[in-house]
């Protein structure tokens, strides 16, 4: 303490220097070590507190449920006998809709995946932008720039993947920007998350031609222009579209809930001809 | 030594009920930053220098778990923490004020160069002040007089053990 005390000025300087020449070198060389020997250590303490705040949290819900139990099982009963019902119909379906494919000769649109689930174990604490961190990495099988999904829909991709974690960027952080394509009518734009939207989980689209026809409610699904993202996943829908100002300003809404994510599942490959879509661990 | 391993364990557990627990206590999208807490406070109570050396490692981490550019929050918590202490020449550690005043500075002056930084060129100043910045600010003041406290007697207890250790004819 004594030795800090007596060179202040040029320790100080030496950290500068340190804390500058970082942001400079980390632009052009890999200084994967640093993040890989802090992600050694911090990520499991960070699964741990995840997993036992998530396991506290289910069995304090657990007491809660107990009371509406039987209502809610009378009412889910019914429910899977619907869904047993129009799994029969969606069978036949799709039984149909293969053959008229192999028909038509069309590629399909909703290719099928090989997923991962990871545990979101991290979220940005800054507050400006929409990044979280996975606990999965390169030892997992994972890359940068693979598209990261939630149960409903896209949730992002990750900028970027170490030994045993990820960084992941939402689509609703004011820094990323996605090509997409409006399902209903082909128009191609971007969605691009903003700092005044990103509260409230939604982002803003913009389309090429700006007399794009599109109506509040229209599917918006990632375009085939995107190298990084497959065609035709789903975003969301059109929330609302403000066109009072001089430029339209159109609000998505994502299906995903980035708000409150638990666990995400990430798009390893494409999937061959009867695999099952689930990696298993 | 051992005040090395309790920052190492401050950065750990600041890190870590950041990024996990503060979720909860989100209010309006907005929640407190525990490291300007911890190096406002390190800073007040030891100097300048160790406030900026904690501040650089808070930004580290930031920088590997959140970050796109290793060493820009490095670089912004390490000022936050040389500069906190500067305006203030003599006061009391007791005086819990001053840590407060400081805080609420400290979280305006990070808040600011990280906008600038970041969202200049896209973002609306205004609203980024009034719903980001301020209440962060002012969210952050109030928890400091809870923390402060804390971190003070530990730094007291650290202090007392360090002069019953050391030998004065060496």
């Amino acid at each position: 303490m004594r030795f800090l005390r007596r060179n202040k000025k040029n320790i100080f300087l030496i950290i500068l220097a340190m804390s500058v020449t970082l942001i400079f070198t980390s632009t052009f060389f890999n200084l994967s070590f640093f993040s890989d020997t802090v992600g050694f250590i911090v990520i499991p303490i960070e699964k741990f507190f995840c997993v036992s705040s998530n396991w506290f949290g289910k069995k304090i819900n657990f007491f809660i449920d107990i009371f509406n139990a039987e209502n809610e099982n009378i009412a889910l009963k019914r429910k899977v006998e619907l869904y047993d019902l129009n799994s029969q119909r969606f069978k036949m379906l799709e039984n149909e809709n293969k053959k008229l494919t192999a028909l038509l000769n069309i590629k399909r649109n909703y290719e099928n995946y090989l997923l991962t689930a990871a545990n979101v174990v991290a979220k940005d604490n800054g507050g400006w932008f929409n990044v979280f961190v996975i606990d999965k990495g390169l030892n997992d099988g994972l890359k940068n720039n693979m598209v990261v999904l939630s149960v409903n829909g896209l949730v992002g991709k990750i900028i970027e993947c170490r030994n045993n974690f990820a960084k992941v960027s939402s689509i609703i952080d004011p820094k990323s920007s996605i090509s997409i394509k409006n399902f209903r009518t082909g128009d191609l734009g971007f969605a691009k998350g903003d700092l005044k939207l990103k509260y409230d989980g939604l982002c803003s689209v913009e389309f090429l031609d700006s007399n794009a026809e599109i109506i509040e409610g229209d599917e918006i699904v990632t375009s085939h222009l995107s190298e990084i993202f497959p065609q035709g996943l789903l975003l969301g829908y059109v929330k609302k579209i403000d066109d009072s100002a001089d430029e339209k300003s159109i609000i998505l809404e994502p299906v995903a809930d980035l708000k409150h994510l638990d666990y995400v599942l990430v798009i390893v490959r494409e999937l061959q001809e009867s695999e099952d879509f689930f990696m298993e661990e | 030594m051992l005040r090395v391993l309790i920052n190492i364990f401050l950065l750990l557990f600041g890190f870590i009920i950041n990024s996990s627990l503060f979720e909860c206590i989100k209010l309006q999208g907005v929640k407190p930053d525990l490291f300007i807490i911890f190096i406002v406070s390190i800073s007040v109570l030891r100097s300048d220098v160790e406030g900026a050396i904690f501040g650089f490692f808070a930004g580290f981490m930031c920088d590997i778990f959140f970050g796109r550019t290793l060493g820009f929050f490095a670089l912004i918590y390490m000022f936050v923490g040389y500069l906190s202490t500067r305006p203030f020449k003599y006061f009391y550690r007791e005086n819990y004020l001053i840590p407060m005043l400081l805080c609420f500075f400290a979280t305006i002056f990070f808040e600011i160069v990280t906008f600038v930084f970041s969202f200049s060129m896209t973002g609306n100043f205004f609203y980024a002040i009034n719903k980001i910045i301020l209440p962060k600010a002012i969210y952050n003041t109030i928890l400091i007089l809870g923390i402060y406290p804390l971190i003070y007697l530990l730094n007291k207890k650290l202090e007392q053990r360090e002069i019953k250790n050391s030998n004065f004819f060496n």
